[in-house]
């Protein structure tokens, strides 16, 4: 039961929780009122028995104390309420607890605000801080040295007394404080009524103690056996019937072992992978605190070490020699070399890192060595001097006996290859834009294209009297029915003037605009020419039997930069600044658009077994195109500096080669097989230089001989050269 | 004298008769040189002029000193080295430069006195050797590309005949009437260009060789009357050359066709006259019988070849390429077509070769790189390399020869510059 002095504080404490909280009070009644019916049906005989209440809560106790208080009302009879009405205004009023910071004597009132700051700050001010609400606080009068002084010395309490200085007052402590303060000054503890030498209480003692500390009754696991234990047991009682051992048999170890054999053990060998970091060199004699002298950098060495870079010293100390280990300053980069140290261990990888072992060599496409390629041209045998302009365009007659060019001094020239002469000179009225041979071996002719005209001449002397006949007669035979041909294509035949029939030449015709390009079909008895012109009309195709031309197209995409007749096949070939487009002349369709994604074609040259093309572009690139294939190029080369100007395959050997304005000509092995299923090889052979590039143009055109591996090439430097 | 001056044996061993030293080892240092040897010969010899002698160890010139060649050799210098020496032959002496308008194509030398060059303006002169034109005759229409003569003829007897060959795919031949070279027949039949030409030893029939890839042999009889009709001449030549006389015409006794390419140069065997043999092209060099006119035997090269001649002493051939290279080949083995050996030494084609008229080693050939090389074949870099002083024109481009003939003790060059060289040998 609890004692009177227990339920009087208590009382206390309740009648504040009441008055705070009212209307709970009235629930939290009627609950105990229900609680007290129920409890005095069990409980009204034999009331509370001591010790019972070990493990009740809190609630308990205080419905028990309220219910002692309330014993009375039940006496009176009184309504519950009425007695609680009553009891309320006879209760004596206590004043309200303020709730302020102070309301807790042990906290000290502060009213400065500013903190743990110096009060210097606020010398030249005329406050000292703020209080908790914002408020200046004024700096209180001050009392100067003198003042300070005289009323310290009447003062009796001036030794007690303290300044505060962040309320810039003056504090006097009190007796217990000045008290602590000796106490502590004279090594005692500082609380007076600290006893260390109580005498011991034995709380927990080795006698036995009278309660136990829990009431649980027994578990029942206690004193049941385990089920499991039983099981287990049951296992090892039928084993011994069956007379079985009951040990698990160990693996046999293996009598011997072979100490020498690989691990295959995977965590083994990941450990043998893992490189130890490295260890730190032993300190040598360099590194002694009185190295002998021949570890002592002279002066020069001295000056050395400083001047080289700090990560390439081979030592990052200067040898230093102290009389004794006590001179030894301390070592000013130790923190820096353990950073250093450390920084290794943790960046470093202490893997072992597994190269793949492979042949750079292996990866490399296996060309044939250029040597065992020859024949191939690779110098300069011959130099034809004498033009006076760009030599554009150059031709091989078909017998490979003589060379004939074309130049921007508006004249074609005949040379004689072995010897280099000028057997021959044609002039035009125009710039020559491209000389073209007939290549029909029985036809000694050759085609020029020049301003808008386009030009068939017979070299002169060059072939016999048989052979001039035929080639006359056949260039002569469509001026008969000329006449009615020339509605078909706004191209006139015409014949040639007296002094130009006296020159050679036989024909001239006479097209819409500026002639760029003039090459033959394979028979010799049709070419096609290209102008300048937009439109369909850029493109025509002349017969030379019939004196005929006709426009192959009605209309015409993109600006045609070539126009070729395919050396096998009834194929024609259009090239324009992106792509190239090749017709079918029989079947009047298109056969196969080449796209060798470039910027602008400069050249094009047909493979003589007509299945392989490749193109020449002004962005730097050589294409070859394998037409079974693909119409993507199966090779781009990128090996020349400046654009591209020709490209051309040898008729008779593997090879072609291209020419560019960088001036030098790259030529290239390129081995068309029989088989579908070798791919074209392709190997670069050589780059030969010798002409010099004009301003922004270098080489113009280059050919191959008919017969032999020699290439001519033309340039802007006048000249035209034969590499052999 | 330092103790480890290296000395040998050496026995100076001596094919002449003119300058003889006894056949006694003699003990020589053996860093000593070719000029150190020919000092020991004179000082033997004690001749009064020196002479220059040269020096063979088995057959090849000694080139550096002793000790090196043999070194190279891998011959022993314990052993008595055996030394042959030779009069050594001098530079060939200009004698006379004879400038004219167009490119000369061919020379020939007549009677040691008269010059004649073939031009490329279609016209054949004759100098003597005071450097005066004696006769200028322009028959063909294209340019002359090659003369030829009897070694036999000359001018004296009026025996002497001439063969020019041309562009215009015709031969004249030439007989030597009144102090003039008269043209006597027109040989046609060549669909291109007549490039070589040659007669054999006994004037009785010539060869012609052509880029329509052909050889045709020629009987040099004079025809009594015109063999091939020609019928219509080109009109523009007709207004060229109106003055042109009328010539009987003559037709080829046999072809040959064979080469795939243009041929050349062809060339009767100077010891057989039933043999010739001709190159092209077509990197072949072929042996012809003319009785039959079938292909003996063919050696393939790799490289066109431009220029043929062949040796009477050693039976060799030697072309001159258009890889700058000459190559000798035995020309009586028909099975073996392998080179023999290759002399290198020229940088530009060789247009124009020629065995010297007397010994079976010299060889002298002309190339487009502008010099007249002279080759001693026991050596295989150039004895003499010879470049005329108007080897280049003014803007410093080379200028070609493109032909050379060796008579007795002159050779003939010329070439682009229109320049006629003469030269003097002391080796016959």
């Amino acid at each position: 039961m609890p004692t009177d002095s227990e339920s009087e504080s208590d009382d206390g404490l309740d009648e504040e929780e009441i008055d705070e909280h009212d209307s709970d009070f009235d629930t939290l009644l009627q609950a105990v009122a229900h609680d007290q019916g129920l409890g005095s049906g069990d409980d009204s005989d034999d009331g509370y028995i001591e010790g019972d209440s070990v493990d009740e809560d809190e609630e308990d106790e205080e419905s028990t104390n309220i219910d002692s208080e309330t014993e009375s009302g039940y006496l009176t009879k009184h309504s519950f309420k009425d007695d609680m009405d009553a009891w309320k205004n006879e209760r004596k009023e206590l004043a309200n607890i303020d709730p302020v910071y102070d309301s807790d004597s042990s906290t000290e009132e502060t009213t400065n605000t500013i903190g743990n700051v110096p009060i210097e700050w606020y010398a030249d001010y005329p406050h000292i801080g703020y209080d908790i609400d914002g408020k200046k606080v004024l700096k209180p009068m001050t009392k100067d040295q003198l003042d300070t002084f005289l009323s310290n010395a009447d003062d009796p309490d001036a030794f007690r007394t303290v300044r505060d200085e962040l309320n810039q007052t003056d504090v006097r402590l009190t007796d217990k404080e000045v008290d602590l303060i000796k106490r502590i000054q004279s090594g005692q503890i500082p609380d007076a009524e600290y006893d260390p030498y109580e005498p011991t209480v034995e709380w927990f003692t080795s006698q036995k103690m009278i309660t136990p500390l829990t009431g649980a009754p027994e578990p029942k696991s206690r004193f049941i056996p385990s089920k499991w234990e039983h099981k287990m047991v049951m296992k090892l009682v039928r084993a011994f019937r069956k007379n079985k051992s009951t040990q698990k048999p160990r693996p046999e170890a293996p009598k011997y072992y072979d100490i020498w054999a690989e691990n295959e053990d995977q965590e083994q060998s990941d450990v043998r992978s893992r490189l130890p970091a490295p260890k730190m060199k032993l300190p040598d004699h360099s590194e002694s605190y009185n190295p002998p002298g021949e570890y002592l950098l002279t002066a020069e060495e001295e000056k050395e070490w400083l001047e080289t870079d700090p990560d390439e010293r081979k030592r990052n100390f200067l040898p230093k020699a102290y009389n004794s280990l006590r001179l030894v300053p301390g070592y000013d980069r130790f923190v820096q070399e353990r950073f250093q140290r450390l920084l290794d261990l943790y960046v470093a990888p202490r893997k072992e890192i597994k190269k793949n072992d492979i042949d750079i060599e292996s990866l490399i496409p296996k060309l044939p060595d250029p040597r065992d390629l020859q024949p191939y041209p690779t110098q300069q045998s011959q130099l034809y001097a004498g033009h006076t302009g760009r030599v554009r365009s150059i031709s091989v007659d078909p017998s490979g006996l003589w060379l004939l060019s074309g130049s921007d001094d508006k004249t074609v020239r005949l040379w004689e290859i072995v010897t280099g002469r000028c057997a021959q000179i044609w002039k035009f009225d125009d710039v020559v834009q491209k000389v073209a041979w007939n290549p029909d071996k029985d036809l000694c002719l050759f085609g020029v294209a020049a301003g808008d005209n386009a030009y068939i001449a017979i070299p002169d002397g060059l072939c016999d009297q048989t052979r001039l006949t035929v080639t006359e007669e056949f260039v002569k035979a469509g001026f008969g029915n000329s006449k009615d041909a020339e509605q078909t294509a706004s191209v006139s035949w015409n014949k040639p003037t007296s002094a130009q029939q006296e020159a050679g030449i036989e024909l001239v015709l006479q097209l819409g605009g500026t002639v760029k390009d003039l090459s033959w079909h394979k028979k010799g008895n049709y070419f096609s020419t290209m102008h300048s012109q937009t439109g369909n009309t850029a493109v025509i195709i002349h017969q030379i039997s019939k004196h005929q031309s006709q426009i192959p197209f009605r209309k015409l995409k993109g600006l045609v930069q070539r126009t070729m007749f395919h050396p096998t096949k009834p194929w024609f070939i259009v090239v324009t600044q992106r792509y190239v487009r090749i017709y079918n002349l029989m079947q009047q369709e298109l056969v196969k658009s080449l796209d060798p994604s470039a910027k602008w074609i400069s050249s094009i040259d047909v493979h003589p077994q007509g299945d392989n093309v490749i193109v020449g572009t002004y962005d730097k690139k050589l294409a070859w195109f394998d037409l079974d294939l693909s119409t993507k190029p199966y090779k781009t080369i990128r090996y020349h500096t400046q654009a591209i100007r020709q490209v051309h395959f040898s008729r008779k050997y593997p090879l072609f080669a291209s020419c560019s304005d960088d001036g030098t000509i790259q030529v290239f092995h390129g081995m068309v097989y029989q088989d579908l299923l070798h791919n074209p090889l392709v190997v670069p052979l050589k780059i030969l230089r010798g002409h010099e590039t004009v301003g922004p143009l270098g080489i113009l055109d280059c050919t191959f001989h008919p017969t032999q591996p020699w290439l001519f090439s033309s340039g802007a430097d006048q000249t035209i050269r034969l590499w052999t | 004298m330092s103790t480890t001056e290296a000395q040998l044996q050496v026995c100076f061993v001596a094919r002449q008769t003119k300058h003889v030293v006894p056949s006694t080892p003699i003990v020589v240092p053996a860093h000593l040189k070719r000029y150190g040897l020919s000092q020991i010969i004179n000082h033997i010899l004690s001749l009064e002029k020196p002479v220059p002698f040269d020096f063979l160890i088995d057959g090849v010139f000694l080139r550096g000193s002793l000790e090196s060649q043999l070194r190279e050799k891998n011959i022993s210098m314990e052993d008595v080295v055996d030394i042959e020496y030779v009069e050594s032959m001098l530079p060939p002496k200009p004698l006379a430069t004879i400038a004219q308008d167009d490119w000369i194509s061919s020379v020939l030398v007549i009677d040691n006195t008269k010059f004649l060059t073939g031009s490329y303006d279609g016209a054949l002169r004759v100098w003597n050797s005071s450097k005066e034109c004696e006769q200028t005759a322009k028959v063909h229409d294209g340019p002359v590309k090659c003369v030829s003569t009897v070694a036999t003829s000359t001018s004296q007897d009026g025996s002497a005949v001439i063969y020019s060959g041309s562009q215009d795919q015709s031969a004249i031949s030439w007989e030597f009437r009144d102090d003039k070279f008269v043209p006597v027949y027109k040989a046609l039949g060549h669909t291109g260009s007549i490039d070589s030409i040659s007669v054999n030893s006994q004037n009785t029939h010539f060869i012609t060789a052509s880029s329509d890839s052909t050889l045709k042999i020629w009987s040099s009889s004079v025809p009594s009357t015109s063999e091939v009709e020609v019928d219509s001449v080109p009109k523009s030549k007709k207004a060229k050359h109106a003055s042109q006389v009328e010539l009987i015409t003559k037709a080829a006794l046999s072809t040959c066709t064979g080469h795939v390419g243009g041929v050349t140069s062809t060339l009767f065997d100077r010891s057989d006259d039933k043999k010739a043999f001709s190159c092209g092209w077509d990197h072949s060099i072929r042996t012809w019988d003319m009785e039959t006119c079938t292909n003996v035997s063919t050696k393939a090269c790799d490289k066109v070849c431009l220029a043929l001649d062949h040796s009477l002493h050693n039976g060799l051939l030697a072309t001159g390429h258009a890889d700058s290279v000459i190559r000798l080949w035995d020309s009586r083995d028909s099975g073996a077509s392998m080179v023999k050996m290759s002399l290198t030494g020229h940088k530009g084609w060789v247009s124009s070769l020629q065995w010297s008229p007397s010994s079976k080693y010299i060889l002298a050939s002309a190339s487009h790189d502008g010099t007249l090389n002279i080759w001693d074949i026991r050596s295989t870099s150039p004895v003499y390399s010879i470049k005329p002083e108007d080897s280049k024109d003014q803007s410093g481009e080379t200028q070609r020869l493109l032909a050379l003939t060796w008579a007795q003790n002159f050779i003939a060059i010329g070439g682009q510059s229109g320049k006629l060289g003469i030269y003097e040998t002391n080796y016959s």
